[in-house]
């Protein structure tokens, strides 16, 4: 064989995952953006969190912030601020993509898995209110 | 809590944490798994942190696979979004359930139990092998529920270039045995995803790289809603937690991409070693052996 397969190949594989994702619903795209968004600002938090830490020599913090206190301390900019924020927001990114399903799902009139997605979401609130998850 | 609660938590002891969590990242994006089962043992043996600490710092962890993981396997299509969700219900319900009647439970028959599930899907997954017949007969065969919830997917893969197009198979036991699923790793307190893989692969017929892509996507729900309760409870330590989740996302990096690229039959193989190592620490379990959730 002489032909470039190094080179055609790469190609006939992009063309091959346009053609899957013509035909899978785009549902994927909102949900791939909204996991990379949490964890990439999660993962800014906590390196800035830890790189000011480290700069100024105080103890890494032992306590995250409870929630009630959180807007006063981010106000100080406490690195246990910034810490608990960023895994909060980790936390909250599943909780995130689940809602924003049932909203995508409603958009697409698919009935059906506006009501699997809204279960999933009650059990989750159920869980939280239970105190158990 | 004090600095002396973290046990050697020295500078030494951070960075340690974070190789292992790398390792944790990788396997678990690898495996479909969160990778707590590797994150609390090393917690609480190696840096003698407290159980609730090691548990809360883990399901951070564990959130951090999955998300890091998913949002790949998303992007790349290989995740069953709606196999996903339809099992998420099934999952978090039997989360609910279980830690209600886990009273009620003698664990040691539980952990015993276990120990049987998890050895008998690593052995069928080891004498099972994927051939061609499986794949036409994945492509035929498909029963009415999961063609009125759409379930049905394909996927490309990346390592051998082939479109993979599968029908789910038995969908109400896979949902049954999902809830099953759920309310033992509410039980155990472990993230599931090694239930899950096998519900998925082995009685619900799903390609083991779609298998593994579907499970990282729901773990990190079920560990939510108990990560954040922890959170509230303030069992969560910033500096831990941040360590294992930097080395976490890193490790997904690599075990996303070694998986897209490894051949489904070694996955396999891999995954069932590791089944047939839980199998036996949950019996050795059973017997009041090993300090392993």
């Amino acid at each position: 064989m002489t032909s470039p397969a190094g080179a055609a190949a790469p190609r006939g594989l992009a063309a091959l995952r346009r053609a899957i994702t013509a035909e899978v619903e785009d549902v994927n795209r909102m949900i791939y953006h909204t996991l990379r968004a949490g964890t990439l600002a999660c993962a800014v938090l906590l390196l800035a969190a830890l790189a000011y830490v480290a700069a100024s020599g105080t103890a890494i913090p032992t306590d995250v912030v409870p929630i009630p206190d959180l807007v006063a301390a981010l106000g100080r900019l406490t690195p246990a601020a910034v810490l608990s924020v960023g895994l909060l927001l980790l936390i909250l990114t599943p909780v995130a993509r689940v809602a924003l399903s049932v909203g995508y799902f409603a958009r697409e009139k698919d009935a059906t898995y506006v009501l699997v997605t809204l279960i999933v979401l009650a059990n989750l609130i159920a869980g939280l209110v239970l105190g158990i998850g | 809590m004090d600095a002396s609660q973290r046990g050697m938590a020295g500078i030494e002891a951070l960075a340690a944490l974070a190789g292992v969590s790398f390792l944790a990242g990788t396997a678990g994006s690898f495996l479909g798994i969160g990778g707590g089962i590797f994150l609390v043992p090393f917690l609480t043996l190696v840096l003698g942190v407290p159980p609730q600490v090691a548990v809360a710092t883990s399901l951070v962890g564990v959130i951090a696979t999955s998300s890091g993981a998913a949002s790949v396997y998303v992007r790349d299509r290989i995740t069953n979004l709606r196999l996903g969700m339809l099992l998420e219900i099934a999952t978090t319900a039997g989360a609910i359930l279980g830690a209600l009647v886990a009273i009620y439970l003698e664990p040691h028959v539980l952990f015993f139990l276990f120990g049987i599930v998890c050895t008998y899907a690593a052995v069928y997954m080891v004498r099972t092998r994927e051939t061609a017949k499986d794949r036409a007969e994945r492509a035929a065969v498909a029963p009415e529920a999961t063609d009125r919830l759409r379930l049905s997917s394909m996927y490309l893969d990346p390592e051998d270039q082939a479109v993979y197009r599968y029908r789910v198979a038995r969908p109400w036991a896979g949902f049954a045995a999902s809830a099953a699923a759920g309310s033992v790793s509410g039980l155990l307190g472990v993230g599931g995803g090694f239930v899950k893989v096998p519900v998925m692969h082995v009685l619900m017929r799903v390609p083991m790289k779609a298998a593994v892509a579907t499970s990282n996507f729901m773990i990190g729900v079920t560990a939510a809603a108990s990560a954040f309760i922890y959170y509230s409870r303030g069992f969560l330590d910033p500096g831990l937690t941040a360590m294992v989740v930097l080395g976490v996302l890193g490790g997904t990096a690599v075990g996303t991409r070694l998986m897209l690229r490894t051949k489904p039959t070694r996955i396999r193989l891999v995954f069932a070693a590791f089944l047939l190592l839980i199998g036996v620490l949950m019996a050795l379990r059973a017997f009041g052996v090993g300090g392993i959730p």
